[in-house]
């Protein structure tokens, strides 16, 4: 796979290894791809393929074994603050409110408590929670405590959000909703955020919101194929094209 | 104030408990024990043999626990009135301090043995065992209490028969926490092991060869050289049961463990597992033990004619057993009662020694601001220990070994060093009554900081780096939020070994020259060693389990819910 000419982020012939009981295994095999600014990409993968670690060796949380990482054309090391994580499991902090939770890496940075305030309140709002501020993470539902998530990503206002199968720790209704409304928050002119990259098991949930589509092999990984999803949204999960796409894609991996 | 008042509705049976187990010794005890007979000790040669019997020692007081514990646990877990009346019980027996129980267990002891030597080793077993014991047994109430509904609906939905509950549920779910309680007890065992082989009661002195008294008689001696290669034995036989038991068990039992929750020692490893698990001639000797075992048992089980039947006993013979308890009891209580009323009458014609009585708050006082500052300072170092071993986690390999050892070398074996050095330098045996007394604390306090950071989900620690939170921000808002817990679990433990520790940490005889300061361990001392009043040993022995179960009670159960419901991560 060769990567776009002049991308946002590019990823050159990545390889990680992990050690495990003294052996050492491959996760990721030279594996190369791009991301260009604005664009939705979905990563999909059969389970257990590295997609996750795939995204943590984007922000810089594990380091590559081999290969190089290029964000606006210069090598990335460390890890990246331009870019925000949106977790699987949630990870809020159970001890902090959730007007504290989101305000965590504003305070990070060390904005003045005023500004945290003002950003906070307006991206709570965002996702919904208003009246919700001073609540503690156990007293939400699941969407809820994912709202949060959303909401503490976007409030250090990244270049780019990190999602690590955002919607599979929540009930088929609920991921739905907020499905829709991540869509709606990438397309909200307010919103400084333009790019997003997904992990997701759900090939559905992959065609229904990207603009692109990685397809990952299983371990070590290494990308089988990259598809254009160029249906007009919103989209019809019963349209043909639909269908087809989905079929592929399941070849694919399966 | 209505709830505190609810919650000290636990001192009543309290007394009552500490009334019976008095009125248990008095009725047995009623010629008491006479005879002195002193070993000669402390003689290198016989370092091999006495650690020897030592260890034999604490091996028969692991296997009393061990039994008490499952008889107990499950007691208290599967029958009705368990959680209300026998974990109560449990609470205060675990408050009263290891040596609360000498002069009760050798009073018993020693008239039901044929000659007082066997009764001497028979309390002095039983000593330990009480260190060692009660742990256990929460830790067999908690893994049933917590086994997962789905597994007993199972075990029930299969009509499962008394040896397959016994081998495929009983003993698996409760594997991890009894093997990780059993390490803890051994530690605590040598701890007092010390303790536990001297026994004086008045002008009655036993002294059982082992390792124990024979670090305390070079000690006393003044002989440095033995007391320190003692020592050093002592290290490397803790060393070589870590190595060669506690690891490979530890490690072994985690295929037991239900469900993904890494425990203190889940990042632990065994080489010595590791090679016995991999051998193949061991596999076939397994493979074949388990053939025979399992054929045993069902031919067992085939004679034994329980056939079909679950857990199903009959009726009848319920009612017999109850019946034949509750009279047994009631005889045992009234006769107690009455043998104890009858004594204590006789130690108040005596004439109650109002004089030294009067001391017993001021002494308390002291202690509890000894303990404050023991607790302080342990804090003060174990924090950051933890802190560390969290940033550089490869160092737990180190530090965990270490502080298992450390935390097994008996306080009394440190004793001379460290009243040569603090007392002879600072002139305080303030002060080295405050180091014995972290010798008896730090440890708990460290071992539960390191499993809980052990714990640390990475899922925090990712957030942690994605959102740029680093040094004072990140131990404020992540770190010790998430450490609280621990914390407050290792404040518990290590209030509870610092009580037990008081005693042996403010009075001390070293080279024929006592060292003491004012306290309520020194004063249960002085009233056990001096024979004065038994009403002093007893006054000082309730006064200690009262504060002990009080402050429990009021303060750290409380403290504990609070924290776990506002800190505990599972979200």
């Amino acid at each position: 796979m060769t990567s776009r000419k002049d991308s946002f982020l590019v990823l050159k012939n990545i390889s990680r290894d992990f050690t495990r009981d003294n052996r050492s295994y491959r996760a990721i095999d030279n594996l190369s791809v791009g991301v260009e600014e604005g664009e939705f990409v979905a990563i999909v993968g059969p389970s257990g393929c590295g997609k996750s670690t795939l995204l943590r060796i984007l922000q810089g949380l594990i380091p590559p074994t081999s290969g190089e990482l290029l964000y606006k054309n210069h090598p990335q090391t460390g890890v990246n603050s331009d870019m925000a994580m949106v977790f699987q499991g949630f990870a809020l902090l159970p001890w902090l409110s959730v007007k504290d939770n989101v305000a965590l890496g504003l305070s990070a940075r060390g904005r003045k408590a005023a500004d945290i305030d003002r950003t906070v309140s307006f991206y709570i709002d965002k996702v919904g929670l208003e009246g919700y501020e001073e609540a503690y993470p156990r007293e939400l539902s699941g969407g809820m405590k994912q709202r949060v998530g959303l909401a503490r990503a976007l409030a250090i206002e990244p270049k780019i959000l990190l999602m690590d199968e955002p919607f599979s720790n929540l009930d088929a209704l609920t991921s739905v909703t907020l499905r829709d409304e991540v869509l709606m928050l990438w397309k909200d002119q307010e919103m400084p955020v333009r790019t997003i990259i997904m992990v997701t098991h759900i090939i559905e949930e992959a065609i229904l919101m990207a603009d692109r589509v990685v397809v990952l092999s299983r371990r070590p990984t290494h990308v089988v194929r990259e598809i254009d999803v160029d249906l007009p949204r919103p989209r019809n999960r019963k349209h043909p094209d639909f269908e087809r796409l989905s079929d592929e894609i399941f070849s694919l991996i399966s | 104030m209505i709830p505190s008042f609810r919650r000290l509705s636990f001192l009543l049976p309290t007394l009552f408990v500490v009334a019976i187990l008095s009125g248990v010794v008095l009725l047995f005890s009623r010629n008491p024990p006479s005879g002195v007979p002193v070993i000669p000790r402390a003689a290198l040669a016989d370092l091999p043999g006495d650690i020897l019997q030592s260890l034999f020692r604490l091996f028969q007081a692991y296997l009393l626990s061990l039994l008490f514990a499952y008889l107990y646990g499950l007691a208290a877990a599967l029958t009705r009135w368990g959680p209300r009346i026998l974990i109560p019980i449990l609470d205060i027996l675990q408050s009263i301090p290891v040596l609360g129980f000498f002069p009760a267990v050798v009073l018993v002891m020693i008239p039901l043995f044929p000659t007082t030597k066997m009764g001497v080793e028979a309390a002095s077993v039983i000593l330990i065992a009480t260190s060692m014991a009660w742990n256990m047994a929460f830790a067999v109430y908690e893994s049933v209490r917590t086994a997962p509904s789905d597994l007993w609906d199972l075990f029930r939905g299969i009509r499962a028969p008394v040896w397959q509950w016994v081998l495929r549920f009983l003993v698996p779910v409760t594997l991890p926490k009894v093997i990780y309680n059993s390490v803890l007890s051994w530690t605590a065992g040598w701890y007092f092991l010390i303790a536990c082989e001297m026994i004086a009661m008045g002008p009655v002195h036993y002294e059982l060869p082992g390792l124990g008294s024979f670090l305390v008689s070079s000690t006393e001696k003044g002989h440095f050289g033995e007391a320190l290669l003692g020592i050093g034995a002592l290290i490397v036989t803790v060393m070589i049961l870590d190595v060669f038991v506690f690891r490979p068990s530890l490690v072994w039992s985690h295929n037991y463990q239900i469900g993904e929750v890494e425990g203190p020692f889940s990042r632990i490893s065994s080489p010595v597992y590791d090679f016995l698990a991999s051998s193949e001639t061991l596999a076939e000797v397994k493979k074949k033990a388990g053939h025979v075992g399992g054929q045993l048992v069902r031919f067992v089980w085939r004679r034994g004619r329980f056939g079909g039947g679950s857990l199903t006993i009959p009726d009848s013979f319920l009612r017999v057993v109850t019946v034949g308890g509750g009279i047994l009891g009631g005889w045992v209580l009234l006769r107690s009662l009455f043998a104890g009323v009858h004594v204590v009458s006789g130690w108040v014609r005596q004439g109650i020694p109002w004089g030294s009585l009067s001391e017993l708050p001021a002494d308390l006082l002291f202690s509890i601001l000894r303990l404050l500052a023991a607790y302080c300072v342990s804090l003060m170092w174990t924090i950051p220990v933890a802190y560390w071993v969290f940033k550089y986690p490869r160092l737990s390999r180190a530090v965990f070994p270490l502080a298992e050892v450390m935390a097994s070398v008996p306080a009394t074996a440190l004793f001379p060093f460290v009243i040569v050095l603090v007392v002879q330098i600072f002139h305080s045996m303030n002060l080295a009554s405050v180091i014995l007394l972290m010798s008896g604390m730090q440890w708990y306090l460290l071992f539960n900081l390191l499993s809980g950071v052990g714990t640390f989900p990475s899922e925090l620690r990712e957030v942690s780096l994605t959102f740029g939170l680093r040094g004072r921000l990140f131990l404020r808002k992540v770190f010790l939020p998430f450490l609280l817990p621990s914390i407050v679990t290792g404040s518990i433990t290590a209030f509870g070994g610092g009580w037990n520790a008081l005693i042996v940490s403010e009075y001390v005889v070293y080279a024929q020259k006592d060292y003491g300061v004012r306290g309520i361990g020194a004063f249960l001392d002085r009233a056990t060693y001096s024979g004065e009043s038994p009403f002093l040993g007893v006054a000082a022995l309730l006064v200690m389990t009262v504060v002990v179960v009080t402050a429990n009670r009021l303060f750290w159960v409380p403290l504990y819910e609070r924290v776990t419901r506002r800190y505990g991560y599972d979200v």
